[in-house]
């Protein structure tokens, strides 16, 4: 056995002490909720009653005809996703050219300087970040110019979604410009130095020659930033509470509040399925463009 | 040649100067709450822009009482440490398993782990309050711990088993001719190999956790087992126009992670880049 084994000999045994500790957690918490949030989406259930109804697809129908709020919520983060990806990965980008054009001694400090919000939960720099709006902008609106400022930031809708905008992209742009600071980094100098003979301008130099090769990182910033803000929750809960009006609610929000605060577990899982699908979409064209990337290396 | 593009592209001192006004505009948020946490009520309503007159840290000692930090703050690290310990554990001993025997059951156990990474939390997140009460684990520390190792195993086997396959099998062949078990071998052989992979593992769970907010939201409602983001946020709810109060405590709640991110910058840095491969 152990001559045509190896160390590596069939044991069962070994297979328990190796993989049931991870098994023993991974299975109660994520497989058996994942089927189960499938299950309980079929029901109609307050979460805390012996009875559940098997109501058939009847939860899906009511999201698909009838439940206005989680759409509304849908369309906020699909909106807050397209803005704060652009915003974000622009300016993590510009950070990172800027900071690795920089002498080498002189790129430590910013880099770490500008991943600072980083080290923050949602909920603290929502917090925070209320107290600028409310308070720090009103000072600072009576310096000439700077009147817009002082308007009422979380109180209009249109001006909450920007607050919210802002906030996530003072965060997440100090993230994307370590990866692209890493991308920026790999780019083979034999390469950049052969393409300049040519003497392109700064801006044709940029577009044809950098970013092409920085693609792998332009692609794991975009769909990282996507997935962090169509699955928001914390954030949003501090700065806005979802208002004002329920104007800044998002997918997560609404899910929370249907299974936890309405007692809807039932409608609750349906709605996590169809997020579910939402997010397995991006996951799937992440995929693709990854791919796509790679053939064309 | 050289010339004529530099004197095209923008001078570094311009460059320079950009950075500098970005870099401060960045930290423009940090200023203000530093220095209107120290300031008297009165003060911050006035004029937020304004140093303060007086440097008032009995804000501090009142936030730090009011909040109960101590508490929260002892919460918040035991969920951290025991978290982040078995995650490592479980998640290497099991990558290292599905690496060097790759059978059918195992093969499947890492396809499942794959797909974890794509499922937001909020999808599993009602059945698992149903799952934890059943095992008597809602309400309680040990509770969050044993969330946190469920949700965090799958990125752990996924990086512990990408480093793996790296490693040498000579030193454990030697091993296991000599007697040794499988247990012992990989504690005292596999697992110190895997020093840089942990540690980098370590940086990006240790935010997650410290940070975490929705696990700690549905599964503690006892004050006694807040964690911080919970304490504060509590605390915010009920002194939301005590500024004087509520700055400190969001300063306190902000000053651990920053003190472990000025020390291990380096690593973070690394870390992050290490673990963007995870959507």
């Amino acid at each position: 056995m152990k001559q045509t084994g190896g160390v590596y000999r069939k044991s069962l045994r070994g297979e328990a002490a190796f993989m049931l500790p991870m098994l023993l957690c991974f299975v109660p918490v994520i497989i058996i909720p994942f089927f189960y949030a499938v299950y309980i989406g079929f029901m109609r259930w307050n979460g805390i009653s012996q009875a559940k109804e098997f109501i058939g697809l009847l939860n899906y129908a009511t999201i698909f005809t009838s439940d206005p709020q989680f759409w509304k919520s849908v369309w906020f983060s699909f909106r807050q996703t397209v803005a704060i990806t652009v915003i974000s990965n622009v300016l993590g980008l510009t950070f990172a050219l800027l900071v690795s054009s920089m002498p080498k001694n002189m790129q430590g400090l910013p880099r770490t300087l500008l991943l600072l919000p980083n080290i923050m939960g949602g909920v603290i720099m929502g917090f925070i970040w209320r107290f600028i709006f409310q308070k720090v902008f009103l000072s600072i609106a009576e310096i000439p110019g700077l009147g817009f400022l002082g308007q009422s930031w979380l109180g209009e809708p249109g001006p909450a979604f920007w607050a919210i905008v802002i906030v996530s992209a003072w965060q997440y742009s100090g993230y994307t410009m370590i990866i692209y600071i890493a991308g920026l980094t790999g780019i083979d100098s034999d390469i950049k130095e052969a393409a300049r003979l040519d003497g392109p301008s700064p801006l044709k130099e940029f577009f044809s020659i950098t970013l092409p090769l920085i693609m792998p990182s332009v692609t794991v910033c975009i769909f990282w930033v996507m997935v962090k803000t169509f699955t928001m929750y914390d954030l949003v809960s501090s700065l806005t509470v979802g208002g004002p009006y329920g104007t800044t609610t998002t997918v997560s929000m609404n899910l929370y509040e249907e299974a936890f605060s309405r007692n809807n577990y039932g409608l609750g899982s349906a709605k996590a399925i169809v997020f579910f699908v939402f997010i397995l979409c991006i996951s799937l064209l992440q995929v693709h463009f990854t791919r796509s990337k790679e053939i064309e290396a | 040649m050289r010339n004529l593009r530099s004197a095209r592209s923008i001078s570094l001192a311009v460059r320079m100067i950009i950075l500098i006004a970005i870099v401060a505009m960045f930290l423009l948020p940090f200023y203000f709450l530093l220095i209107n946490s120290v300031k008297p009520l009165g003060e911050i309503t006035k004029d937020t822009a304004a140093l303060p007159s007086v440097v008032k840290l009995s804000n501090y000692a009142e936030a730090y009482d009011r909040t109960d930090f101590p508490r929260a703050f002892r919460n918040s690290l035991a969920v951290t440490i025991f978290s982040l310990f078995g995650v490592v554990m479980f998640s290497s001993m099991a990558a290292y398993r599905i690496v060097r025997y790759p059978s059918k059951f195992n093969n499947l156990a890492y396809a499942l782990c794959l797909a974890e990474m794509i499922i937001p939390f909020q999808v599993i997140m009602i059945p698992l309050v149903i799952v934890l009460d059943a095992l008597g684990l809602m309400n309680s520390i040990p509770g969050l711990v044993f969330a946190n190792w469920g949700l965090g195993v799958a990125m752990g086997v996924f990086m512990f088993s990408g480093f793996i396959k790296s490693v040498p099998k000579d030193l454990e062949e030697a091993a296991a001719i000599e007697g040794a078990g499988e247990l012992r071998i990989f504690f005292r052989i596999v697992l110190p190999l895997l020093k840089s992979i942990i540690f980098t593992l370590i940086i990006l769970d240790t935010f997650w956790f410290w940070n975490d907010y929705l696990l700690p939201l549905i599964v503690i409602s006892r004050p006694q087992f807040r964690t911080l983001p919970i304490a504060i946020s509590s605390f915010m709810g009920q002194y939301s126009l005590r500024w004087d109060l509520a700055l400190p405590a969001l300063t306190m709640s902000i000053i651990p992670a920053a003190i472990a991110f000025f020390i291990l910058q380096k690593n973070i840095v690394a870390g992050l880049v290490a673990g963007a491969v995870k959507g």
